[in-house]
């Protein structure tokens, strides 16, 4: 065997002969075994065999189908045409062996039982001038990995490119280790090239983390980055990736209101809890692109790669002034070079409620209003014989028991999805398309939601040092009302004694025995049935463009550019309607007619451009890993809006604003202009942002870890002279499991200890144009029949206001446990928000809105904790059980000139928590005439069964003086757990969310009997009664709501419920096909499964029996949605 | 080969990050409102900016609610207005009634800017006028709710909007200085020409409103003074001189006992002079001296829904009460009709199906009964053709009294399935009309009889309505006469905001604020009365940010 020297000062890089690369890697393998079992040796098994000039290998053979033996051996070493002879009777291995190796440099060894190995025999040693690249199993160059001689002291560490060279004497091994790689020991056997692949040690801490603009190691983080695996998002039924990141990390926390099918505002998340005293989410990042809320919403869970977390400072800072409440950053799929791939996945679902409003039917509705008319004194409304007529359901034309929501709602609508994803690509090209289709129904009967996706993502290597990119979606989203909208306030106000549709097929217009114009008028089945159309399409273009210039080894430049365009449209068409019958007269009932049909239609485009750019430089000197960024990055955000409206059509088929009439424009209201403004009009809104930013990453031997970022941004938000702010970050970390006191402790895989600090900025709060003085105009009166526009001042501007502050530090542990069975990471921060925009405080003589200023402060301190632990039962079931929770304590430091601020049920006050709720005490309810005496002074209305509050101050008097704080709506305690297991093609995952200590406040429809004409639920039934004075009843004495003020206007606990609940959900079961069966259809994979969204919930109050935790008022709109589906997983 | 390459790339990298370095981008003008910076120009903006001080002109449709505040009516709920708690005698300073300084704020920064703006200086004298016009009213409405009010003249920034209240007689004489010296400026009416369109600030509005001013400040003789220059402005009350169709297919005959078709005549048409003159058809006419001007569908006001009952698409939101039914005086007489007993009542609509008893308290009332309550068999073909009122008891959007409003809903309106956009009086003729009875009357020594001019005035408004005149011979003196003028001032003015004031400066409160039934004598709403409602309470949200408000007002 040759044996080749590298010359000492030759090139750094010089260029080898690779014959031997292949042979000689398949060689280190086995030597490295032959390392391991060295001490086994011995046999007793005799051999008897007689040829003559035999081909090397074919005598090899020969042998092994004799004995129980196997050889490896490297071809390299014997030439092929090598020709042995051997005579030999019950001879020992050892003899058979020394004579067909005689005229040879070879030895053997038996390394197993079974395993014999030729190799060359370790004689003459000598220094050799080792290189070689180290890689990780899917080819990637791993850099700074410690490359040591065994048994000395030195050593050296792989460059960016993962490559390293060494000398060492040539019989010597070599120990390659690395974070969270199992580490390899390689004989050189006087090699002087040795390529080494490490195999993962435990998952996770090689993953490739997304950070903003780079990826990262995990095992390199020094900041709080949660990664979401693709897994446990898709083949979730939802219409929605937020919906299903909900308890997966702790620390994110995803609100999702119920909301109907593609509604868009009703998904909040909070990265580490609200600091601010409003709410606004993280930001929301796609391939480097930054989105919406909505259309994140839109984004296919399948299209999907990565997804992290940007928790802390140091992790975000690098996004500056939009990074307050953290980052998430998504990754979609690219190609991978080789064999195209498809991924087929289909589910369908059914919807329901997760909780249904629940109203009493018409008799116990009816009893209840008499009971609640009586007990104010006055004349009960229907007589024994009307309740008679509800309760045997005799004249159901007249005393019907209607369930209202049971008629307007679908019972199972569904949700169907399908997804196909096609990926794959050259060497110099790949691609990954994606396509999808979501077709939601509505619980509301007469609406759909259908939506189109298109991804794709490719990227060629047009030049060795370029390598160019796009990404290009396309969204389709399609709403569709077959017939009028359905108005919830109205299905709230239905009474149950108010009659459908009668006995002969009219609409219903009889309530309790006599026509009610204003509920037949309201109808909702009439109005979802007759009442118009409607319907909206959104559509969302983006292309990207990337460059990658690779012109130096270590030296990476980054540019992007993408434009995006968010087109919305909608269109409503309100009917004209004749008058309804009254079914007892057979008159017409002139007022539930509708006279003039009316037509709206809105259009808006937002557009996105952005243009960023960023070049990396990495090094590695020695020991020393250096990794520095520089980029700047431009954003422009351009929104115009347009609406049209005309009334009086011919009739109700026309669909365009020519057909109306050319005078009568409707008005509506509008949250930005106020009441009555002119639905015809357009406006345009703009920002832009401008941004430096840089980063220096920097470790030694992987061991001690340091980052720096900075950010510089520019808005448009702000005046011209406070546009700049500054956005530093540092963290570092230490692994302490590198260091030599831990190396033999086997028990532990990786345990690094975190730290970082941080300033981020919130832009969000400063709403456009804020800075300028400016009158609203639009239409203020009439005088004689002519509109008449006017100008105004409507609110106070302070040209100072600036970015919002958070200032982070965090304290974090990563931790793995027993070969990677148990995994811990946990995070203890203190996140200050300081800057906080607050409204000065000003009294109604100031008479303009109050203009707001950077005075506010709050602190969150929280705990994040998160576990698994994975294992194996036997040979085929394995487990993981993971659990996460997060606690959140918050303080309002500062309220600038003022120490509390209160606003309706809230208060904010310096020392208290931002939720806080603010009123009175109830402590139970009166028992009789001499308690209502005997406590302090409450309305002149209070009577037994109402209300007692507490006074607080003593006086006697209940007034405003005795609010107190009385709870809190954030849930500062969230949990999570999950736990997924295998048992040969059985999958299985459960995952569950919960929070505790949180109240909610129910009013109105929620919580109150007969709300506004409404109706009564369960919970009124377990009310104070004459008959049985709980003073601890579930509700007190029943009051038409005109009559119970006294109860309902003070905000007061009585209306507090414990907003605790826990929730599993999401639940997946799948069974995937043998092999064997699916490769007959060329088939990859193939994978049934059932799975369910937000299945199961358990309220902690059991007084909330129709509430979904999450919905916002518990006034009724469109409820929680759960959602059990099948579905069919096939890979090709 | 590896030059070229580091050359490319770094061209490359620069122009990637080149367009970041130009902060230009960031600025755009601004497209969604007016910058105040380019505003007040010219006479068209300080226009622009004068009409947005009308957009608060006080009161328009929610006088109804002033009604509910008093005994002419029940605003039932109490999400609505203040009204309910308010008449029941719950009122705290967690309320607040209508504690409000925006419109003195559009007013005094139009006076602050509109100095500069060069314009015609007449024009701009006239623009000024309307809009210390606008604020003096607005102290004229704060000042009966909340006594003592800061008089804010100048616009408040972030260092100075504390201010103390200032004492009634200073806020009073700032408005009766305020209203004098507008009225010199301001044209008895507009041709409708650009910036002289019907429906702005008159002379007359002025006046009149300075002759409410001193009737509730007990002021008569310049309270008379000034109705008695309305007076003599062109001013008259609305008559209509035929009847509709559907008018005329009403039956009243079963109500009244007509003596002849004069009389039938003189009563049909004095029910709908009266009805019609709040009508949109009739919008700018003859009597309106000050309204709140309504625009058909873009700016429509919601009497029609708030007033009807659920049988006509309405919500009863505000009903009459027995007490106001009472006060409807004869037809026959022109004099007060005795209330029925309670009880009697309640036991003839038991039994109205048998005894129509019941129904002979609304027979030969004043036409303005039938004109402004829905009772019992009420006709209304106008509105529906063979409509008649009944009312549910305990239905849903149905009265708690029994009755329901009639006056300002306009039927017009209701039958095209609009909202109602009839212009809402503020200070109408009639009203002056009465001012003038009451202050002069006031004037007069008990025992004397006052002047002719006073039973002409009040006989003015009875021969519009179809009722008899004044028996002066009867009421022949101060003292006797009063009562009348009283009674005929709830009547002709109910539902329009006086009744509040009226019953508190005649300090008759006490006495009418008790709790009210219904015609089944049932409870409709429990009321009390305690002297803190003579003023409203300062809201506490505003006291507590500025202390120099307080003391409150008594009681609160």
């Amino acid at each position: 065997m040759k044996k080749i020297r590298l010359g000492g000062d030759s090139l750094p890089y010089p260029i080898l002969k690779v014959f031997l690369v292949m042979k000689l890697a398949f060689l280190v393998v086995l030597v490295s075994c032959m390392q391991v079992s060295a001490g086994v040796f011995g046999q007793n098994t005799h051999l008897s065999l007689k040829a003559e000039d035999m081909k090397f290998s074919k005598m090899l053979k020969l042998i092994e189908r004799k004995l129980p033996y196997r050889f490896v051996y490297s071809t390299d070493l014997v030439p092929s045409d090598k020709k042995v002879s051997l005579d030999v009777t019950d001879a020992s291995l050892d003899e058979v062996m020394a004579k067909i190796l005689a005229d040879t440099d070879l030895e053997f060894k038996l390394i197993s039982k079974k395993l014999i190995v030729i190799a060359p025999k370790a004689s003459d040693i000598q220094e050799v001038r080792v290189k070689g690249k180290v890689t990780d199993s899917s080819g990637m160059a791993l850099p700074g990995v410690s490359v040591r001689v065994v048994g000395t002291n030195t050593g050296t560490i792989t460059n960016g490119s993962g490559e390293y060279e060494l000398s060492a004497p040539g019989n010597a091994s070599l120990e390659f280790s690395y974070i969270g790689y199992l580490s390899q020991t390689v004989a050189i056997n006087n090699r002087t090239e040795i390529n080494i692949k490490l195999a993962d040690n435990s998952k996770g801490l090689n993953e490739v983390v997304v950070v903003g603009f780079g990826t990262q190691r995990k095992a390199n983080l020094s900041g709080a980055v949660a990664t979401i695996s693709t897994k446990s998002i898709s083949n979730r039924p939802v219409a929605s990736v937020q919906e299903s990141l909900q308890g997966v990390s702790p620390g994110l926390t995803i609100l999702n209101r119920p909301g109907d099918v593609g509604s868009e505002s009703n998904i909040t998340m909070t990265v580490r809890g609200r600091t601010n005293l409003g709410s606004p989410g993280p930001l929301i990042i796609i391939d480097g692109i930054p989105v919406s809320n909505r259309e994140f919403q839109s984004l296919k869970p399948s299209d999907i790669e990565s997804m992290s977390v940007l928790k802390d400072a140091a992790s975000s800072a690098i996004y500056g002034s939009r990074a307050a409440n953290g980052v998430i950053l998504v990754t979609t799929k690219k190609g991978e070079e080789g064999r195209t791939s498809i991924d087929l996945n289909a589910s369908y679902g059914w919807q329901s409620p997760t909780r249904h409003f629940e109203y009493l039917g018409s008799y116990d509705y009816a009893t209840l209003y008499n009971e609640a008319l009586s007990n104010a004194g006055k004349d009960p409304k229907f007589t024994a014989e009307q309740l008679q007529y509800f309760k045997d359901g005799s004249r159901p034309d007249e005393y019907p028991n209607t369930d209202w929501y049971k008629e307007a709602l679908v019972k199972n609508p569904a949700l169907k999805d399908v997804n196909l994803g096609v990926s794959g690509g050259s060497k110099k090209s790949q691609y990954y398309l994606g396509l999808g289709y979501l077709g939601q129904e509505s619980l509301v009967q007469n609406k759909d939601l259908n939506r189109y996706n298109l991804r794709l993502n490719a990227s060629s290597q047009v030049l060795p040092i370029l390598n160019i990119g796009t990404n290009i979606s396309f969204i389709k989203q399609d709403r569709d009302t077959k017939g009028g909208e359905l108005n919830w306030v109205a299905l709230n106000r239905l009474v149950p004694s108010m009659v459908a549709v009668h006995s002969d097929g009219t609409w219903g217009t009889i309530n309790g025995g006599s026509a009610d114009a204003t509920l037949a008028k309201d109808n909702v089945l009439r109005n979802m049935a007759e009442g118009g159309r409607g319907y909206s399409r959104d559509n969302i273009t983006q292309a990207g463009l990337t460059a990658k210039l690779t012109p130096l080894p270590g030296l990476m430049i980054y540019g992007q550019g993408s434009l995006k365009y968010n087109n919305n449209m909608s269109f409503a068409f309100t009917n004209t309607l004749p008058p309804l019958i009254n079914f007892l007269t057979k008159e017409e009932m002139t007022s539930t007619r509708v006279t003039q049909n009316q037509m709206v239609e809105r259009w808006s485009r937002r557009q996105e451009t952005l243009i960023q750019g960023y070049a990396e430089y990495e090094k590695q000197i020695k020991a020393h890993h250096f990794k520095l960024m520089v980029g700047a990055s431009q954003e422009r955000n351009l929104y115009r809006y347009i609406a049209g409206g005309r009334l009086n059509f011919p009739n109700n088929q026309a669909g365009i604003l020519d057909l109306g009439s050319s005078v009568d424009l409707p008005t509506e209201n509008d949250s930005y202009y106020g009441t009555n403004v002119p639905l015809n009009r357009s406006y345009e809104e703009f920002w832009g942002i401008l941004s430096y930013f840089g980063r220096i990453n920097y470790d030694y031997k992987g061991k001690y870890i340091f980052e720096a970022n900075f950010r510089q941004d520019y808005s448009s938000r702000f005046h011209p002279d406070y546009r700049q702010a500054n956005f530093p970050s540092l963290s570092a970390a230490w692994r302490m499991s590198e260091e030599p006191f831990l190396r033999n402790a086997t028990f532990l895989d990786n345990l690094k200890l975190r730290a970082s600090w941080g300033i981020l900025g919130n832009e969000s709060s400063t709403p456009l144009g804020n800075y300028l003085d400016l009158l609203k105009y639009g239409a203020v009166y009439s005088f004689n029949g002519t509109q008449v526009n006017g100008a105004y001042q409507d609110r106070g501007v302070n040209i100072e206001a600036s970015w919002e502050n958070v200032y982070m530090t965090d304290f974090g542990v990563d931790a793995t446990f027993l070969k990677g069975k148990i995994d811990v990471v946990a995070d203890y921060y203190i996140k200050t928000t300081k800057d906080i925009l607050v409204p000065i405080t000003v009294g109604n003589t100031y008479a303009l809105k109050a203009p707001t200023v950077n005075q506010g402060s709050t602190r969150n301190k929280g705990i994040e904790l998160a576990v698994t632990y994975n294992d194996r039962i036997g040979k085929d079931f394995t487990f993981s059980i993971s659990g996460n929770i997060s606690k959140i304590n918050n303080e309002i430091l500062n309220l600038g000139e003022v120490n509390e601020r209160i606003s309706d049920k809230w208060i904010e006050r310096v020392g208290g928590s931002v939720g806080d709720f603010y009123g009175l005490q109830a402590i139970g309810l009166f028992v009789d005439d001499a308690d209502v005496a005997n406590s302090p002074k409450q309305a002149s209305a209070t009577k037994p069964g109402d209300i007692k509050y507490k006074d607080q101050n003593g006086d006697k008097i209940i007034d405003a003086n005795d609010r107190v704080v009385i709870g809190n709506d954030v849930p500062w305690f969230n949990y999570g757990f999950s736990i997924t297991a295998n048992y040969k093609g059985i999958d299985f995952s459960i995952l569950g969310y919960g929070v505790t200590n949180v109240e909610t406040y129910l009013d109105n429809e929620a919580s109150y009997a007969f709300f506004n004409g409404a109706g009564v639920k369960p919970l009124h039934k377990n009310r104070w009664t004459k008959e049985n004075p709980d003073p601890n009843a579930d509700y007190p004495r029943l009051l038409l709501s005109s009559d119970g003020q006294h109860n309902y206007n003070n905000n007061n606990s009585f209306w507090l419920f414990d907003a605790s609940y826990f929730r599993i959900r999401a639940l997946t079961l799948g069974y995937t096909l043998p092999e064997k069966l699916t490769r007959k259809a060329s088939i990859k994979n193939a994978r049934l499964y059932v799975a369910a969204n937000n299945p199961f919930t358990i309220m902690f109050d059991d007084r909330l029996t129709d509430y979904d935790p999450e919905i916002a008022s518990g006034r009724g709109g469109y409820p929680g949605i759960k959602t059990w589906s099948v579905g069919i997983n096939v890979k090709f | 080969m590896k030059k070229q390459l580091l050359i490319i790339s770094s061209l490359l990298g620069v122009a990637l990050t080149q367009p970041a370095c130009n902060k230009d981008f960031l600025d755009r003008p601004y497209q969604r409102e007016i910058e105040d910076k380019t505003f007040w120009t010219n006479a068209n903006d300080a226009n622009l900016a004068l009409n947005a001080c009308y957009q608060q002109i006080d009161y328009g449709e929610w006088s109804i609610y002033d009604d509910g505040k008093t005994d002419n009516a029940h605003a039932q709920y109490p999400w609505e207005s203040a009204a309910t708690v308010i008449s029941a005698g719950d009122v705290t300073s967690a309320n607040n009634v209508d504690w409000s300084f925006e419109s003195i704020r559009r007013v005094n920064n139009f006076l602050d800017k509109v100095q500069d703006v060069p314009m015609d200086a007449d024009l701009k004298a006239r623009f000024e006028a309307e809009a210390r016009f606008l604020r003096a009213f607005r102290y004229a409405n704060m000042m009966n709710q909340f006594g003592d009010v800061p008089i804010m003249t100048f616009l408040p920034d972030l260092t100075n909007w504390n201010v103390p209240r200032d004492k009634r007689a200073d806020v009073l004489k700032f408005i009766i200085d305020e209203l004098k010296a507008v009225a010199a400026v301001l044209p008895s009416s507009y041709g409708g020409s650009q910036y002289n369109e019907v429906g702005r600030i008159t002379k007359g509005a002025a006046v009149a409103l300075l002759a409410r001013v001193y009737l509730y400040e007990g002021m008569w003789t310049e309270a008379a003074e000034a109705a008695q220059q309305v007076m003599g402005m062109n001013y008259d009350l609305f008559k209509v001189s035929e009847e509709s169709a559907s008018d005329a297919a009403d039956d009243y005959s079963q109500w009244v006992d007509f003596a002849n078709a004069d009389e039938e005549k003189r009563f049909r048409l004095g029910l709908r002079s009266y009805e019609q003159q709040f009508w949109a058809k009739n919008n700018n006419n003859v009597e309106v001296i000050l309204d709140r001007q309504y625009l058909e569908q873009k700016d429509p006001k919601y009497v029609n829904t708030y007033l009807l009952s659920d049988d006509l698409g309405g919500w009863s939101s505000v009903t009459p009460t027995q007490a106001l039914v009472n006060d409807y005086m004869s037809f026959k007489t022109g004099k007060p009709v005795a209330a029925l007993d309670p009880a009697v009542r309640a036991q003839r609509y038991e039994n109205r199906e048998s005894d129509p008893t019941f129904y002979d308290e609304y027979k030969n009332r004043d036409p303005r009964f039938y004109a402004s309550i829905l009772f019992e068999h009420a006709p209304w073909n106008t509105i529906t053709q063979g409509y008649e009122f009944t009312w549910i008891p305990g239905g849903n959007n149905c009265s708690r009294t029994g009755y329901n409003f009639r006056k300002f809903v306009d039927p017009a309106a209701w039958q095209a399935g609009l909202d109602n956009y009839a212009n809402h009086p503020i200070i109408r003729f009639a009203e002056v009309l009465l001012t003038y009875a009451e202050a002069k009357t006031a004037a007069t020594a008990a025992g004397t009889q006052p002047e002719a001019s006073v039973y002409d005035a009040l006989d003015r408004i009875r021969v519009r309505a179809g009722m008899p005149v004044i028996d002066r011979a009867e009421y022949n003196t101060a003292a006797k006469l009063m009562p009348v003028i009283r009674q005929e001032r709830r009547i002709e003015l109910a539902l329009e905001g006086q009744r509040y004031m009226d019953i508190r400066r005649w300090e008759t409160a006490p006495n009418v604020m008790t709790t009210i039934y219904n015609i089944s004598n049932g409870l409709a709403q429990t009321r009390a009365w305690s002297d803190k409602l003579y003023l409203m309470p300062i809201p506490l949200s505003e006291t507590d940010k500025n202390p120099n408000l307080l003391p409150n007002n008594p009681d609160y």
